[in-house]
């Protein structure tokens, strides 16, 4: 949960440090330092809220006068309402608004720590559990992954995830339970989402193993009818939604190993997201 | 000079994991990862260099208690050779129809599976992190997802 060090009603105290016209702050996330400099203590504080909500509360505030940070951002005001966002050494840089400039900023955040965290292998996956065991569903933006989490814990499967699988070594997946971000055949660009318990649902707080990987996407009218992968072959289609593959690929390995090599995985397309849940539920209450 | 009837398997710039029956190959290079059948797993551990086509048949005969013709071995190491995971690049044996024709004729006689290397391409980490991609700051593939900003963010040809 949130560490705020001694002074929980000022979230700061002692933290911030003030370089030049900067107010800078420092967090730790999943091992990860990242330091956050801004022109004032009102967006300082505003930028620590967005990004401790956006890590579900895992930020750990660091002391931003000794700190050496892994990341760095600078976040400014430009005039007419507008900042502008720098990723420092990084190609970013932004401006718009300042809601605009919140979304970009724990986005590109999000990024970050999904690449570099330190213990953990994030996997762009929906995740969802059923019968004690998890369920990863791997796929990028717009495969449908997230309406079939919806549906899944519509339907009593205990939510973890509609955009990470957190690995640890020991083979376990985290929650990474934030609100869901349902589009509803928009278009969207917005950091808020639909909270599990409005979907009737519940996230949950506790690691799982892996039961099973699903690999899929949906196509009208399709009928399920899945190939059954060998663990290998499973876990290379896992790699190609393996956030930090590139950045350590031998602690990824280990850690895919660890996690998918006693799962069923099995790929296939779907239908509809609702008649797909009932079949994989059946399935599992099969197979698990 | 490597001779290619004495093939060396590649170490460098490889991460191996291996799991049942299956080794995984991730080559750092080239960001793919491969996965190898048990048995192209067990040619590819064969080639040492110091051992022949036919001697890596022999061995693989004794292993599995049933001949294992040297085409058969040929069909593993073309694979791991196409795949970069040979030291240096032989000349393939069997391609096209003659690959599709050994296969079937070493298909029906052997009494191991065929080698079988699979291949993928891991994307770039940001673009693991999201399916969005920019074209030159244009984010069309970003506004057809319907889910992404319409500028690009994070670096060249990705945004968020």
């Amino acid at each position: 949960m949130l560490e705020l060090g001694s002074n929980e009603s000022q979230p700061f105290g002692e933290f911030y440090f003030v370089e030049g016209d900067h107010i800078k702050f420092a967090i730790e996330v999943y091992g990860v330092s990242v330091s956050v400099a801004a022109d004032s203590l009102e967006l300082s504080e505003r930028l620590f809220e967005v990004a401790d909500r956006a890590m579900l509360g895992q930020c750990r505030l660091l002391d931003a006068g000794s700190a050496i940070a892994e990341h760095e951002f600078v976040i400014t005001e430009s005039g007419s309402g507008n900042y502008e966002l720098s990723s420092v050494g990084e190609y970013t840089t932004a401006s718009g608004d300042l809601r605009q400039t919140l979304e970009l900023f724990v986005r590109i955040l999000r990024i970050k720590i999904s690449q570099f965290a330190k213990g953990r292998v994030f996997v762009h996956s929906g995740v969802i559990s059923w019968g004690g065991k998890a369920i990863m569903i791997p796929g990028n933006s717009g495969s449908g992954k997230t309406t079939l989490v919806a549906e899944c814990v519509k339907r009593g499967a205990l939510y973890f995830s509609d955009e990470y699988a957190v690995l640890a070594p020991d083979g376990l997946v985290h929650p990474f339970a934030r609100a869901l971000s349902i589009t509803n055949g928009g278009r969207k660009w917005s950091e808020d989402g639909i909270p599990v318990e409005k979907l009737g649902g519940r996230a949950a707080t506790e690691p799982v193993e892996v039961g099973a990987v699903v690999l899929t996407s949906y196509e009208p009218g399709a009928e399920w009818q899945p190939e059954r992968l060998t663990p290998g072959n499973g876990i290379i289609e896992v790699i190609s939604h393996t956030i930090p593959m590139t950045i350590d690929a031998e602690f990824s390995l280990k850690v895919l190993k660890s996690a998918l090599s006693r799962a069923i995985i099995l790929r296939g397309v779907r239908g509809e997201a609702s008649d797909f849940a009932e079949l994989l539920f059946s399935f599992c209450n099969r197979e698990f | 000079m490597n001779n290619p009837q004495y093939p060396t398997a590649r170490k460098a710039g490889l991460v191996v994991q291996e799991v049942p029956d299956e080794v995984l190959v991730y080559d750092l290079d080239t960001n793919k990862a491969h996965c190898l059948n048990k048995t192209a797993a067990a040619v590819w551990r064969f080639c040492d260099g110091k051992t022949s086509v036919p001697e890596i048949a022999q061995f693989l005969s004794s292993e599995s208690g049933t001949n294992v013709d040297s085409d058969l071995v040929w069909l593993a190491i073309d694979q791991l050779n196409e795949s970069s995971l040979l030291e240096v690049q032989v000349e393939p044996k069997f391609q096209g129809q003659s690959r599709r024709d050994a296969i079937r004729k070493i298909g029906i006689a052997s009494m191991i599976a065929l080698p079988i290397v699979a291949s993928l391409v891991a994307p770039k980490s940001a673009m693991a992190s999201t399916s969005c991609r920019c074209d030159n700051g244009t984010n069309t593939d970003c506004l057809l997802q319907g889910s992404c900003p319409t500028t690009c963010n994070i670096g060249p040809n990705v945004c968020i």
